[in-house]
């Protein structure tokens, strides 16, 4: 599986370390906020907020360079709409996979 | 050229605002996690540019662009390819970007921007959806947006720094000026038929020497007014 990156940060930085490291403190901040709100969302089957903490959460799977993580999510995102639950160990795998990632940065 | 950016989410403000404030001739003045207040910054502060999430939660991207006047140009930055597809039904729209931006895509936002904004031209026009009494406006009354439908609206009344929009059911006490409303009010529908009113002209119910009646309420005509006032009624 394809491993989260600060490549995409990097380029648009232009080596701006300033850039760098606030989108890095951001990243820090909101992530676990955000998976928090995911899963109490989802854990109660409010699918329709769960989608969209889900598409919230997809720019920042984005960033962090993983777009077939990306597509997953997407898919998820749409799914959860339809009260479909079925792509969630999908999606349960990459947001544990970024917050490793953001958590080591 | 100034601009704000209207995201909920930090991290893509972040990005936009590295993306604008490293183009020249462009900055960002203000940015906004949510709508209503990037709509009371507009009111008072002049906004070349917005760069506008669609998803946004209570009040979407979608909402804002009916809220404001054309002249603001507007860029929408969405995840999903699919909004985009809405994106040119309203005037205000330039552009849109996909999440996650790339510099490329960027480089010709910037582009289209400055042909539309510092060269004069015009987006592509779409069947404006003000030809009939169907379109909409929003107001803040008391920390609410509050949508009227032209066809509601009977009149508005300038009330020093306020104005008094009134409809059959009520009247809601907007902080604006008749100058503002009249720019985001169908020319087509709505007439200023004195300094202190404008109508609907489909309100009337007659017209005697100077003042025209609706819904029981007399209205001034201006004498300067009242040439186009009868220009654009149907007279037999």
């Amino acid at each position: 599986m394809e491993e989260p990156n600060l490549d995409y940060i990097k380029e648009i930085s232009h080596g701006d370390e300033t850039f760098q490291q606030k989108i890095i403190s951001l990243l820090k901040l909101e992530l676990p906020n955000e998976i928090e709100i995911y899963t109490a969302n989802f854990e109660a089957e409010n699918y329709k907020e769960a989608a969209g903490n889900v598409h919230k959460l997809k720019h920042k799977i984005a960033i962090l360079g993983i777009p077939k993580a990306h597509k997953i999510a997407s898919e998820f995102e749409n799914n959860l709409k339809n009260k479909d639950k079925s792509l969630s160990a999908d999606f349960d795998t990459i947001i544990k996979k970024i917050s490793k990632f953001v958590e080591n940065l | 050229m100034n601009c704000i950016i209207i995201d909920d989410d930090a991290t893509a403000r972040l990005i936009v605002r590295q993306f604008v404030e490293n183009t020249d001739g462009f900055s960002v003045t203000n940015d906004f996690s949510n709508a209503i207040d990037a709509i009371k910054h507009l009111n008072s502060n002049s906004v070349d540019c917005v760069f506008l999430d669609i998803h946004m939660p209570d009040f979407s991207g979608f909402d804002f662009i009916k809220t404001i006047r054309n002249s603001v140009k507007v860029v929408l930055i969405t995840s999903d390819k699919n909004f985009a597809l809405d994106a040119f039904e309203y005037d205000s729209v330039v552009d849109y970007l996909v999440k996650p931006i790339t510099e490329e895509r960027f480089e010709k936002t910037i582009h289209k921007l400055k042909n539309f904004v510092l060269k004069g031209e015009e987006p592509v026009k779409k069947t404006p959806k003000t030809k009939n009494n169907d379109g909409e406006l929003y107001v803040n009354v008391e920390k609410r947006l509050v949508k009227l439908r032209y066809s509601d609206i009977l009149l508005i009344e300038a009330k020093g720094d306020y104005i008094k929009i009134k409809t059959a059911e009520k009247a809601h006490i907007v902080h604006s000026t008749l100058k503002k409303i009249e720019e985001k009010l169908p020319s087509e529908i709505f007439l200023k038929i004195h300094r202190s009113y404008i109508i609907n002209l489909s309100k009337i119910i007659d017209i005697e020497d100077n003042s025209v009646l609706i819904n029981q309420e007399v209205i001034p005509v201006s004498r300067s007014n009242k040439t186009e006032l009868m220009k654009r009624l149907n007279l037999l």
